[in-house]
């Protein structure tokens, strides 16, 4: 009987260093998902910077295409806003999951 | 049971983009109204000015407030709610569960008004761009913690298409607008604009250029219509279309050989609506699918019978089965109309059927179901709110920027990271120009300054501060200040600068003198006063447009939270141009804290620092060299210039200095890294700053050269009280000689201007600088607007300062 318990013990013991383990790899992945999430964010801004002055240049010195050019950076301009969008769910998605990992970080530390 | 404490209800769709106060708006509109009504504890939070005006007449002024970190801070406890009002409008980048929601751990309803793009993909997905937006819109749906639809069938349906736990969606419903009311309770003219003289009796119908509106199915309808009635009454259909669908609907019309009996309304007022239901003998709703209907609803306030289809959520509005008609069948549609327009008993029971259905949905009915149904399903789970961060950005250039409030945006902001370290707020750069803010090196707390707007929302954060020169520098900066509601910290009382600039690096007049043109137009516009006219080929010109009082700050001052100035000359100005506000605050400029002050130099380096342009005087500068060499006989002087050169400076220096006769006297050195920059202070003997025309700003280039003891000589009115280690004397050659003849000559005399000159920059630093402007943003919005606050050292020399003498 002693025995059987022990060997819970210990099989139980395993499994809360697994579960450990894969909050660990949990917490890492959020955070290199984060830092992904930045640098979209970061180029988002650097394509409207881009698509600005490209449109400046163009209102200044090329009138025949303009009206092709203002399809275009009007399309990259949306395609920016969706991605912007995308990340914006992401990051809710990922502060969900971050408390979720928090909590359970909460309800097996040695104190509970 | 988990109790409502409060519910903080987005209510920036009621000036939706799309939107504007039509659908979505009017909803948000009339929750906010009934909320108001059964005095439920909200909140409503807007993004403009014309939200808050908009929503001014429906709920109590108090439950406004502007989106921000605070409004979501005071309420983040246990039992608030946040209600998003706009997760399924396009498009998704407006931020439909803003950060600081989800930051502070609130539980998180949203309304659904239907799922009709993904019912009808073919109609509704077949652009790319909106097949994106539908992708993302199903998973943010499902981090919410519960819905609120708007009918049952938008619940039933958003639990299939958006895969949202049936058991977490409740159905609030909807109401209708008080201004929606019978003719006998207050009657509206007849809507001549819209309804032809002819006109005399007509059936109504509110459709839409959408296919699922069935606008094709109830013109075949009305051509089944017995022609009693046809001869009788006009189908009138009211709906906002452009003309390639106006032109279609003729076709079918004229397809269905009812042609004349058609009146195509287009757009109509809210008041024409209401008088158009009024007046008419019979309301009719063909839509195949609607996630709530409301067109039935505003008809039957209205005291004309309606009738509807037998699909979608119709049948939840209109409960009366003998109402409702097969809306596929143009003979079923026919049908209902003829019955109802001369069956008297059948009116009746119409009639009934809309008593029933404007009691049952009313705004506080759906007020009260709404917080019910967040006490009874309450959160998904428990984890308690937090207080979000209070977040405070500096917005203007930092490192590797030419202009020099670079360089002070670097000091200040480094204050404020060590402010932020012991405070409770985090510090955000969003850094003007490009190259600053690279995509490889991603920082959560820098940003570029174009990103607010984009990425950023205004309400991520409680304070922005834009700091502003006067030079293309502050291109993005300027943007901002003039489109969002900023602490607008101005280095010079003007904007002319930025917008030449501007000009200047289109390099093409058809632009730039328009641009001009319409940047100075605009500020009249906002000021409602008569600026001095220029003509076009002065546009560009900077003095000439300071001469004759342009300074563009109008538009931005109209915007400010608040404004921040370096002196009283720039106060004067700001309030010149905008005299009740905003509250201004004169915070003269930081010294730097410098590694090491000079000691006595070997030379007698005269050095005057800066970006050089005409405005700088240098040929005045160089006349003083000629008079030291002349008539003090300082023949081994010599006047270095430090800084970028503009224009036809240079030319002007070398044929001054050849003139007088002190070309080896005189030497540019350009533009110097901060290193060699501070080892040519240090080099330096005596500073010179000058200015021809002087709007008030101060110098960054003389806090520069007191803070490494270098004693300074200048003619601008904002220096400050003089003393020996800072000279303040008049624009005239040989006035600056005799200032700066004994600091070049008597080492005594230099000492003592030295040990001055460290004091005074030791008694107003970069620290006490940005702890007064902590204290400031904090304090501004409850200030009234014509208020103006002094900061800074007592006087010139002591170390003294005052906290705020107003």
């Amino acid at each position: 009987m002693l025995s059987d318990f022990i060997r819970r013990l210990r099989g139980d013991q395993v499994v809360a260093n697994a579960a450990a383990e894969l909050r660990a790899e949990m917490r890492d992945e959020l955070t290199s998902m984060r830092e992904l999430l930045l640098t979209i964010n970061h180029v988002v801004v650097q394509i409207h910077e881009v698509v600005e002055t490209l449109n400046h240049d163009v209102r200044a010195g090329a009138e025949p295409v303009l009206p092709m050019f203002l399809g275009h950076a009007e399309r990259l301009r949306l395609d920016a806003d969706t991605a912007i969008g995308a990340t914006q769910v992401i990051e809710r998605q990922l502060a969900l999951l971050a408390e979720q990992v928090a909590a359970l970080d909460q309800s097996q530390s040695p104190s509970t | 049971m988990a109790p409502v404490r409060h519910l903080l209800v987005d209510a920036r769709p009621i000036d939706h983009p799309t939107a504007r106060q039509r659908g979505i708006g009017r909803y948000v509109t009339g929750l906010l109204r009934g909320l108001g009504e059964i005095d439920a504890p909200f909140t409503a939070l807007v993004g403009s000015d014309t939200e808050a005006d908009l929503l001014a007449d429906v709920v109590d002024p108090a439950r406004i407030r502007p989106w921000s970190p605070a409004a979501v801070r005071d309420h983040a406890t246990e039992g608030t709610w946040y209600l998003a009002t706009q997760l399924m409008l396009h498009p998704v980048s407006l931020d439909p569960v803003p950060h600081v929601v989800t930051d502070a751990r609130l539980p998180v309803a949203a309304v659904m008004y239907d799922v009709i793009p993904y019912r009808h993909p073919e109609r509704y997905q077949a652009d790319p761009a909106a097949r994106r937006l539908a992708q993302m819109r199903a998973p943010l749906a499902r981090t919410v913690d519960l819905l609120l639809a708007i009918s049952d069938f938008a619940a039933d349906t958003s639990a299939v298409e958006l895969g949202f736990e049936r058991e977490r969606i409740a159905t609030i419903g909807a109401g209708v607008e008080p201004r929606f009311v019978p003719g006998h309770v207050q009657r509206l003219p007849r809507p001549d604009r819209v309804l032809p003289d002819d006109v005399d009796r007509y059936v109504v119908s509110v459709t839409g250029g959408d296919e699922r509106k069935n606008t094709h199915g109830l013109l075949q309808a009305w051509a089944q219509v017995r022609a009693p009635v046809r001869a009788s009454h006009r189908l009138v259909v009211v709906a906002a279309h452009d003309h390639l669908v106006l032109r279609q609907w003729e076709r079918w019309a004229a397809e269905a050989g009812v042609a004349d009996e058609v009146v195509f309304t287009g757009a109509v007022s809210d008041d024409e609506m209401v008088a158009l239901l009024q007046g008419a003998d019979l309301a009719v709703m063909p839509s195949i699918e609607e996630g709530f209907g409301l067109p039935v609803l505003e008809a039957a306030a209205c005291g004309c019978p309606v009738i509807c289809s037998a699909v979608s959520s119709l049948p939840e509005v209109l409960d009366e089965p003998a109402a409702c008609f097969d809306p596929h069948d143009p003979g079923s549609i026919a049908d209902a109309i003829r019955r109802a327009i001369l069956d008297d008993a059948h009116r009746g029971l119409l009639l009934n059927a809309g008593r029933r259905a404007t009691e049952r949905w009313v705004w506080p009915t759906v007020a009260r179901d709404t917080m019910s149904s967040l006490e009874h399903l309450g959160p998904r789970t428990r984890t308690p709110p937090r207080a979000p961060e209070r977040t405070i950005a500096l917005a203007g250039p930092f490192e590797g920027s030419a202009s020099g409030i670079g360089v002070y945006d670097v000091a200040l902001a480094a204050s404020l990271d060590r402010a932020a370290g012991v405070g409770p707020f985090r510090f955000v750069r969003l850094v003007d120009g490009s190259g600053t803010a690279a995509p490889s090196d991603p920082d959560p707390d820098r940003w570029p300054v174009r990103a607010l707007g984009r990425y950023l929302k205004p309400w991520d954060f409680d304070h922005v501060v834009t700091a502003l020169g006067s030079s293309h520098h502050h291109v993005a900066t300027a943007e901002l200040a003039a489109s969002e509601r900023c602490h607008v910290w101005l280095h010079e009382a003007t904007l002319v600068g930025v917008h030449v600039g501007l000009s200047h690096l289109s390099g093409s007049p058809t632009w730039s003198v328009p641009h001009m043109r319409d940047q100075i137009d605009r500020c009249r516009t906002i000021a409602h006063r008569r600026q001095s006219d220029v003509v076009d080929a002065e546009l560009l010109d900077p003095l000439r447009l300071a001469a004759a009082g342009v300074t563009l700050l109008e538009e931005t001052l109209a915007r400010a939270r608040s404004v921040i100035v370096s002196s009283e000359r720039a106060v004067s100005e700001v309030r010149r141009i905008r005299p009740d506000g905003p509250p201004a605050l004169v915070l003269p400029l930081a010294h730097p804290r410098v590694e090491r002050t000079v000691g006595l130099p070997s030379g007698r380096d005269i050095v005057a620092l800066g970006w050089l342009d005409t405005n700088k005087a240098p040929v005045t500068a160089v006349s003083a060299v000629a008079a030291l060499v002349e008539h003090h006989g300082l023949d081994d002087v010599r006047l270095v210039f430090v800084g970028e050169a503009v224009g036809d400076v240079v030319d002007e220096i070398s044929a001054a200095a050849r003139r007088l006769g002190v070309a080896d006297r005189i030497e540019l050195v350009g533009r110097l890294d901060a290193s060699a920059y501070s080892a040519r202070i240090a080099a330096s003997r005596v500073g010179l700053q000058l200015r021809l025309i002087d709007r008030g700003e101060m110098s960054a280039a003389v806090a520069d050269l007191l803070a490494h003891g270098v004693p300074t000589v200048t003619n601008l009115s904002t220096a400050g009280d003089p003393s020996p280690g800072l000279q303040v004397v008049r624009l005239d050659p040989a006035g600056l000689a005799d200032a700066l003849a004994p600091l070049l000559v008597d080492d005594t005399a230099w000492a003592e201007a030295s040990i001055d000159a460290i004091a005074r920059a030791a008694a107003w630093t970069f620290d006490d600088v940005a702890a007064a402007l902590l204290q400031w943003i904090d304090e501004a919005d409850s200030l009234a607007p014509d208020t103006i606050r002094r900061v800074g050292p007592v006087n010139g020399s002591s170390r003294r300062r005052s906290a705020g003498r107003q």
